[in-house]
C-alpha cells in the first residue's frame, strides 16, 4: 500500500510505501537486477546485453503515475491523498563494479544530458510539481543495490527542504536585490578558504554552514534556475567539476566515498522561480575512515546539526586531492 | 585563518570532448507495465 499522509505538526507530507519492504536486498553480483541480462543467465530488469545509460520506473516505487486509493480515510486533522508521482532509476553504466567517480568525465556529460531530459519530461506532467534527482551511494547510506545508479523522484508537491531554500532565496532577493546562491558563490570564490575547485562555469566549495564534515556544494557561476538553461559549455564544465570532486572524495580515505548527492533546481509547477539557483549538494556520511556522522537526537529530533569539523580544514583537505580532468 | 585566493582547476586537464547529441529509444519492459529508455549519444555536427 502507498499513500501520502499529512503531518500537521510540521506541515508536510510523508509517503507510506509498504511494498518496499519486499525490495531486492544486496543480491550477489550474478543476480543483480540492474546488470544487463546475460545469455542464459538471470533475467534482470534490463533485457538487452549492454547499454550506455538507461532509465526506467522503479519496481518498488514510493510514488506511482496511477496510485491506488489511500488505504485509510483522511480527516480534517489527518489529510491523506494518493501517492501520485514517478520514481525512476538511472543506470550509470552496465559495469556492476563501476562507481560514478571511476567513470570518465564524458559519462558524467552524458548523465547530465540524461538528467536534463528527465527533468524536462517529468516536469511537464501535470501532477508533478518538483523533479528531484539524487544518488544514494554506499552501504553506509542504506543502499540495497550496489550497481552504479541514481534515482529521480517526481513529487506531487515541492518537498520541505526546497520550500525552505526557496523562502530564504526570496527573502534575500527582497532585501538585497541579489540571488542568494550567486552571492554565496561569489563570497566563497573571493574568500577562497572553503573552495575545493572551480572552472569557467561552476564552483565547488565546502559551505560556511556545512552540516556534514565533507559536505560540498557545486553551484553555477551564471544565474541558472535549472539544468534546462545550461549551454553545452556549462554541461561539460559541470561534468568536469563533478568528476574532480568525486575523485577527490575517493582520495580522502583511499576508498570509495559514500555520499548522498542532491540536485536542487527550480520546481516545475509553472510558477516563476527566478530567485532560485541551480546547485548540487553532496553529503558524505563519514567523518573518519571508519566512523559515521550519525543523525542523532539533536539533528533528527530538533533539526539542529552539530558538525565536529571545520569547513575550512575539510576544504583544504579536498582541494589537495583535486586532480586534472580525464575525459 | 587568513582569506586566500582559490586555486583554479589544474591546467593539465585534458581538452574537453566535442558537443554530444542524445538519442532515446523507448522499450516496454517485460512486465508490460513500465517503459525502459535507452539513451545513446553521438558527436553533434553543427
Amino acid at each position: 500500500m502507498s499513500e501520502l499522509r499529512f503531518n500537521p505538526l510540521l506541515g508536510d507530507w510523508l509517503a507510506t510505501a509498504t511494498e518496499r519492504q519486499e525490495r531486492t536486498f544486496h543480491p550477489p553480483p550474478d543476480y543483480c537486477p540492474l546488470c544487463p541480462t546475460k545469455p542464459g543467465g538471470f533475467e534482470s530488469e534490463v533485457p538487452e546485453p549492454t547499454y550506455d545509460i538507461v532509465t526506467f520506473e522503479n519496481k518498488f516505487p514510493s510514488f506511482r503515475r496511477d496510485p491506488p486509493k489511500p488505504a485509510i480515510e483522511g480527516s480534517d486533522l489527518y489529510p491523506v491523498r494518493p501517492a501520485q508521482g514517478v520514481c525512476e532509476v538511472v543506470l550509470y553504466s552496465p559495469d556492476h563494479h563501476a562507481t560514478l567517480a571511476g567513470l570518465p568525465a564524458t559519462q558524467f556529460y552524458k548523465l547530465i544530458l540524461t538528467w536534463t531530459d528527465r527533468y524536462r519530461e517529468l516536469g511537464q506532467l501535470d501532477f508533478v510539481k518538483y523533479v528531484f534527482i539524487f544518488e544514494n551511494k554506499g552501504k553506509e547510506i542504506g543502499v540495497t543495490l550496489s550497481h552504479p545508479h541514481g534515482q529521480i523522484y517526481a513529487y506531487p508537491f515541492i518537498p520541505p527542504v526546497i520550500v525552505k531554500e526557496l523562502e530564504q532565496c526570496f527573502r534575500h532577493r527582497e532585501a538585497s536585490g541579489n540571488c542568494l546562491l550567486c552571492d554565496i558563490l561569489q563570497r566563497e570564490i573571493s574568500d577562497g578558504r572553503r573552495m575545493v575547485v572551480e572552472n569557467d562555469s561552476f564552483g565547488a566549495y565546502v559551505p560556511f554552514f556545512a552540516r556534514w564534515p565533507y559536505e560540498v556544494h557545486i553551484s553555477s557561476k551564471r544565474h541558472r534556475t535549472s539544468m534546462l538553461e545550461f549551454n553545452a559549455k556549462e554541461q561539460r564544465d559541470l561534468a568536469a567539476i563533478m568528476k574532480q570532486l568525486l575523485v577527490a572524495y575517493d582520495g580522502v580515505f583511499n576508498k570509495s566515498m559514500p555520499y548522498m548527492m542532491n540536485i536542487h533546481q527550480a520546481p516545475t509547477d509553472g510558477l516563476p522561480y527566478d530567485h532560485y539557483h541551480f546547485h548540487i549538494e553532496f553529503y558524505p556520511p563519514l567523518r573518519q575512515a571508519d566512523k559515521l556522522k550519525y543523525l542523532a537526537g539533536s539533528e533528527t529530533g530538533a533539526g539542529m546539526f552539530i558538525n565536529d569539523t571545520l569547513a575550512e580544514e575539510k576544504a583544504a583537505e579536498l582541494q589537495a586531492l583535486v586532480k586534472p580532468v580525464q575525459w | 585563518m587568513e582569506p586566500q585566493q582559490s586555486q583554479p582547476s589544474d591546467p593539465a586537464s585534458e581538452p574537453e570532448p566535442p558537443e554530444l547529441e542524445m538519442h532515446k529509444r523507448v522499450v516496454r519492459m517485460p512486465d508490460g507495465k513500465r517503459d525502459m529508455i535507452y539513451f545513446t549519444f553521438a558527436v553533434k555536427h553543427v
